[in-house]
């Protein structure tokens, strides 16, 4: 219906500012906020359509696609840079098993599920173990700031345990469809040269040019970002795979350039999470949602279950108690970002047949367990779980 | 009724300041300690990281400024004005504070919402005036 | 492999960080820096006797 490009970009750029007045009123993140809009503009459009007898929809044209993966391989970018390597360091052991295992154990669970239970095909069942495995380090960093736990090792320790969780999730990603083929090959030799180098050369990049207007080093690293995201997407990998790789090898050095990470993240809020999240929650379909409800139920449950069986033995073998181990383990069921990523990979990309490896009633089911698991184990964490902590006298926990 | 103790809740708004010269005025005719409290809101559920930083960062701008204008109206009284900041849901950690401090008056600023608006989302005040384990005054 | 997403991105990005580097070291403005480097670019990859 919309020709111009400039009408299109009005409607999604209006939708964008509809979530963002929403979530700043409600308290609630913008991204889940634009992925409802985008749920109730991509269903509302084309009944609304009906009624005066045209065919409406919310339009992803070419331009809107790359805006969205581009705002995507951002993210995953930025949540990469945003581990602090010394606590990584610190607390390697504890929270590489507990990482490890809080994805490997609902990636196997949520895949023979997937299965066995729900009759999906293999590669729709790997799509949903990749999808419901990961963890959501912002909602556990947000709880972490509440409560103050953000300064202690235990929190440190929880928060890198999500790091491992996501690396996880993003080698399964970029490794599990990919080609092994020479593009394959070519990827990796060309990640093994710049992942090395790449600490130094943006350090370098950052003190000779850092504070210039045209920011140089933002090109740099959107122009690594784009080369490596190139190979992976040749070699039937995933763009994301490279950027959070890129994004950890280098948060050492963006930590002491805060400047430069605020640069990127308002290119990002501004201009490309909302194509993306909007776009995420637009190809949902409502009637999915009604029809599937058990499957997401199901799913939800099964999520949950196999972070306990992953997780709370694992934070009991590092001496954590009951309560603190139940804390974590929740809040490690906990999903948002890299769910959606993985759901909308599964749609995006298709098989030998020519059929995309996951339906849109599967995406829908998918990434609506995704935003469950967001919320309830949050939820269930804060109300019954809470490790004790202390106020502290002037200035508080937070500032 | 004498206070001793008086926690003023402060939000930057002109309401909060309306309410913090009545904290004042309270603590001066008892001889109270008067103390103020801003909760630096995130958001719930976010999707990255950097919406949580950059909305702790905006309400670390906006909480000093009217930190300092309130130390200045208490300094102008008279009065010592203790101040606290912390992160997490306003109306849960005003109320957890009240107990663990032992406050007896808690002194707000109205915030005039409309009446749907109210009805959906419930509004700070009467959340505190419900829970709040002190005397509440609400101030317009 | 021009198809892929990224590789034009890539390029028209690498293009960019050229311009950006040749503007700072040469004290002019980068849309005009940008503006010259395009222009080599077409220069250099235009057949000059196609019809």
């Amino acid at each position: 219906m919309l020709e111009s490009p400039w009408l299109i970009a009005a409607l999604w750029i209006g939708l964008a500012l509809l979530a963002s007045m929403i979530s700043i009123r409600v308290g609630i993140s913008v991204a889940l906020i634009e992925i409802i809009v985008g749920v109730v503009a991509g269903n509302a459009i084309p009944w609304v359509g009906s009624l005066f007898s045209t065919q409406a929809k919310l339009e992803t044209t070419p331009w809107i696609n790359f805006l969205a993966s581009f705002g995507a391989i951002l993210l995953t970018f930025l949540a990469g840079a945003e581990i602090e390597p010394d606590v990584l360091r610190k607390h390697w052991k504890p929270s590489l098993a507990i990482g490890f295992v809080s994805f490997l154990a609902p990636f196997l669970g949520v895949m023979a599920a997937a299965y066995y239970l729900l009759h999906w095909s293999a590669q729709a069942s790997m799509i949903a173990g990749v999808a419901l495995s990961t963890t959501s380090v912002a909602v556990v960093y947000a709880v972490m700031l509440e409560t103050g736990l953000n300064k202690r090792d235990i929190g440190k320790l929880i928060l890198a345990s999500c790091f491992v969780t996501d690396l996880g999730t993003v080698l399964a990603l970029g490794v599990m469809f990919a080609n092994y083929n020479w593009w394959l090959a070519l990827f990796l030799g060309v990640s093994a040269v710049i992942m090395p180098f790449a600490p130094r050369l943006t350090q370098r990049f950052l003190r000779r040019y850092e504070g210039q207007v045209s920011e140089p080093e933002i090109k740099l690293l959107l122009l690594m970002l784009f080369v490596l995201g190139g190979l992976a997407a040749a070699a039937n990998s995933e763009a994301v795979l490279p950027a959070y790789i890129l994004g950890l090898v280098v948060a050492g050095v963006l930590r002491h350039h805060k400047e430069t990470v605020y640069h990127i993240r308002v290119a990002v809020f501004a201009l490309l999470t909302p194509f993306y999240f909007l776009k995420a929650g637009a190809l949902i379909s409502a009637n999915a949602i009604a029809q599937g409800a058990l499957v997401i139920l199901l799913l939800l449950l099964v999520k949950v279950a196999a972070k306990f069986v992953g997780v709370y033995p694992t934070a009991k073998l590092f001496k954590m108690d009951n309560r603190v181990s139940m804390y974590t383990t929740l809040l490690m069921s906990t999903g948002l970002t890299f769910g959606t990523i993985s759901a909308m990979f599964g749609l995006n990309h298709f098989d030998a047949q020519g059929h995309s490896l996951i339906n849109s009633d599967q995406y829908s089911a998918l990434v609506v367990v995704v935003i469950a698991s967001a919320v309830v184990p949050t939820l269930i964490a804060q109300k019954w779980f809470q490790p004790q902590h202390e106020l502290l006298e002037e200035n508080g926990n937070g500032a | 009724m004498v206070h001793k103790k008086i926690l003023h809740g402060l939000d930057g708004s002109k309401g909060s300041f309306n309410a913090l010269e009545e904290a004042i005025e309270l603590a001066k005719r008892y001889g109270a300690e008067l103390h103020t409290v801003s909760v630096e809101e995130v958001p719930h559920y976010p999707g990255t990281v950097g919406e949580v930083i950059e909305a702790k960062h905006a309400a670390n701008g906006k909480f000093g400024q009217a930190m300092q204008q309130a130390k200045d109206m208490a300094k102008q009284a008279g009065i010592d004005l203790h101040c606290h900041v912390f992160t997490g849901h306003e109306v849960k950690t005003i109320v957890e504070f009240v107990k663990e401090k032992g406050f007896d008056l808690l002194v707000i600023g109205f915030m005039g919402h409309s009446a749907l608006y109210d009805r959906l989302m419930g509004s700070t005040c009467q959340g505190l005036a419900r829970l709040a384990p002190c005397a509440v005054l609400v101030v317009k | 492999m021009i198809e892929n997403t990224w590789v034009l991105p890539a390029i028209w990005l690498g293009l960019a960080l050229v311009a950006t580097l040749l503007s700072i070291w040469l004290r002019i403005a980068t849309a005009l820096s940008e503006i010259v480097v395009e222009l080599s670019k077409a220069a250099v990859f235009t057949n000059p006797f196609a019809k």
